[in-house]
């Protein structure tokens, strides 16, 4: 592997580490360093700052999922990523909780928005008015829901959760006079 | 069945297309690295590895590249094109070239050349043999202006969207503007003869549309040395192109380009100018050895005839586009272990 990866790696598993036990707000690049003996300088080489190694994190698995179980449709894919999520839930519960410019969560509704263009797309007849608006609405749902069920003490599984969102989305598409299910 | 890789790619590209933006260094090494995550393939990894060992060093000139392609092209476009030559051609449709290589026992080359136009090889002959060519994998065409018409053009762009084109344009600054009418295509880059007293023209044209461009230049036993000496490469500079595409004339020695194209291979190696430098038929056919352990080039000729080309020469097939299908003249002309005319 090479170097630049190891260390990327290096880095990312401190900032993991870091965050199984503190808020992301109360990390620093410094901290990251120290606890996977890098300098300030080697993180600066790969990263603009802590919000970009997190984004980082979530990118590289990811795309590991994917290339791994090659989902065959677009809730296929929203499955694989609740399990994801499921699977690391005491990362991304810590994660998802910081909002603005550049944290995960803005990242993350970026990488949903074609995942749920899609949807949109096979659930809903072609033109349904406000297709811009449905997204973004049930990418802000998406999130809040993810944020609460990674939060709550008895997460639902995987598969239930994409069970529940499904429903929504279809209930929607229906009542909008959807494609036939 | 969705492509969920490309989905991934799409996004992954977005973001590092604007962290280019930032910085172009740190963005440039990431995409490179990303690439690699992408990329488990033995040859795919080489080139990306090599990437990475050229932008070890700060002051490589790739990074002014990345940078200035990033400000300049429209990042869609960019975008675009890189994922019909990276995924498209090179990693799904080498895919399938490999596949159908092993089971029907003959060459594909991963890209086709077709000298096209109302002075060439008819546009609507040239869509069918894309189609042709994409059922066996290849992605990638690079079409010799003979007079194209860019309403025809605008059609095979549409209709393959999923394929990467090389548009190598002659004629003058008319020609060029008439691509207008493309400005919402985003899957090719166009080539301009850099050897053309209205180059420059042409360039800054091309430029203030934010297209994706290259220039080329041709070269014979007598030129070789000159296209690539250190005055013809700063010159390639002011062209701000994406990349250079050296080609060698018909009947130029085998040597010949043989020795360019070791030239041409140093001279990318230590990165000392923004642009990619190509001996066009060497990459196209070390690539194509790479993708498939044989290399076979094809170009269609003016009047539709198929030539295929090799390290050791090339052979006219004398097979016509209008006449066979594309599989058909490749298992005539490219049966593995040879070419036959």
């Amino acid at each position: 592997m090479a170097e630049s990866s190891l260390t990327k790696r290096a880095l990312a598993g401190a900032m993991k580490t870091l965050m199984a036990s503190r808020p992301f707000q109360k990390i620093n690049v410094g901290d990251v360093c120290e606890l996977c003996q890098m300098n300030r300088k080697s993180f600066y080489y790969h990263f603009r700052d802590k919000y970009d190694l997190v984004n980082w994190i979530f990118q590289t698995e990811f795309i590991a999922v994917m290339q791994e179980k090659k989902p065959d449709s677009y809730w296929e894919m929203v499955e694989q990523l609740c399990a994801y999520f499921y699977e690391n839930r005491a990362f991304y519960r810590n994660a998802l909780s910081v909002e603005g410019q550049n944290s995960f969560r803005e990242y993350f509704q970026e990488v949903l928005a074609p995942v749920l263009q899609g949807l949109m797309d096979s659930e809903f007849a072609p033109n349904t008015p406000e297709s811009d608006f449905l997204v973004t609405f049930y990418s802000d749902a998406f999130t809040a829901a993810l944020i609460r069920w990674l939060s709550s003490r008895n997460c639902q599984k995987p598969g239930d959760f994409t069970a529940m969102l499904r429903l929504c989305v279809e209930a929607t598409a229906q009542k909008l006079g959807g494609k036939e299910t | 069945m969705i492509d969920a890789t490309k989905l991934v790619i799409e996004g992954a590209i977005d973001r590092a297309l604007r962290q280019i933006a930032m910085d172009s260094r740190r963005g440039l090494r990431n995409l490179v690295d990303l690439g690699l995550l992408f990329n488990k393939s033995g040859w795919r990894q080489f080139f990306l590895r090599s990437a990475q060992n050229m932008l070890s060093d700060d002051n490589s000139a790739y990074y002014e590249l990345a940078r200035r392609l990033q400000s300049t092209v429209d990042n869609s476009r960019l975008k675009t094109f890189g994922i019909a030559l990276g995924y498209e051609s090179c990693t799904k449709g080498a895919k399938r070239i490999r596949e159908i290589e092993q089971s029907h026992g003959f060459d594909i080359p991963w890209a086709l050349t077709i000298l096209a136009g109302s002075e060439g090889v008819s546009q609507d002959a040239a869509n069918r043999l894309i189609a042709q060519g994409k059922n066996l994998g290849v992605h990638a065409f690079a079409l010799i202006d003979q007079g194209l018409d860019m309403e025809a053009l605008r059609r095979t762009l549409e209709e393959h969207q999923d394929c990467a084109f090389l548009l190598m344009l002659q004629g003058g600054k008319k020609q060029v503007q008439k691509l207008e009418v493309l400005e919402e295509y985003q899957n090719f880059i166009v080539s301009i003869d850099a050897g053309q007293e209205d180059a420059m023209e042409k360039t800054e044209w091309l430029q203030s549309r934010r297209f994706l461009y290259s220039v080329h230049t041709f070269y014979n036993d007598n030129t070789a040395s000159q296209v690539i000496d250190p005055e013809s490469l700063d010159r390639y500079l002011q062209y701000a192109p994406a990349a250079v595409f050296l080609l060698a004339e018909a009947g130029t020695k085998v040597e010949t380009l043989h020795r360019t194209a070791e030239n041409v291979v140093a001279i990318r190696k230590t990165p000392n100018y923004a642009y990619l430098l190509f001996e066009a038929l060497y990459d196209v056919m070390y690539l194509d050895n790479i993708i498939s352990q044989d290399d076979c080039a094809m170009a269609i000729t003016k009047d539709g005839k198929a030539v295929c080309l090799r390290s050791g020469g090339s052979w006219s097939s004398g097979c016509s586009i209008y006449e066979n299908s594309l599989e058909q003249i490749l298992r005539r002309t490219a049966s593995k272990g040879g070419c036959h005319g």
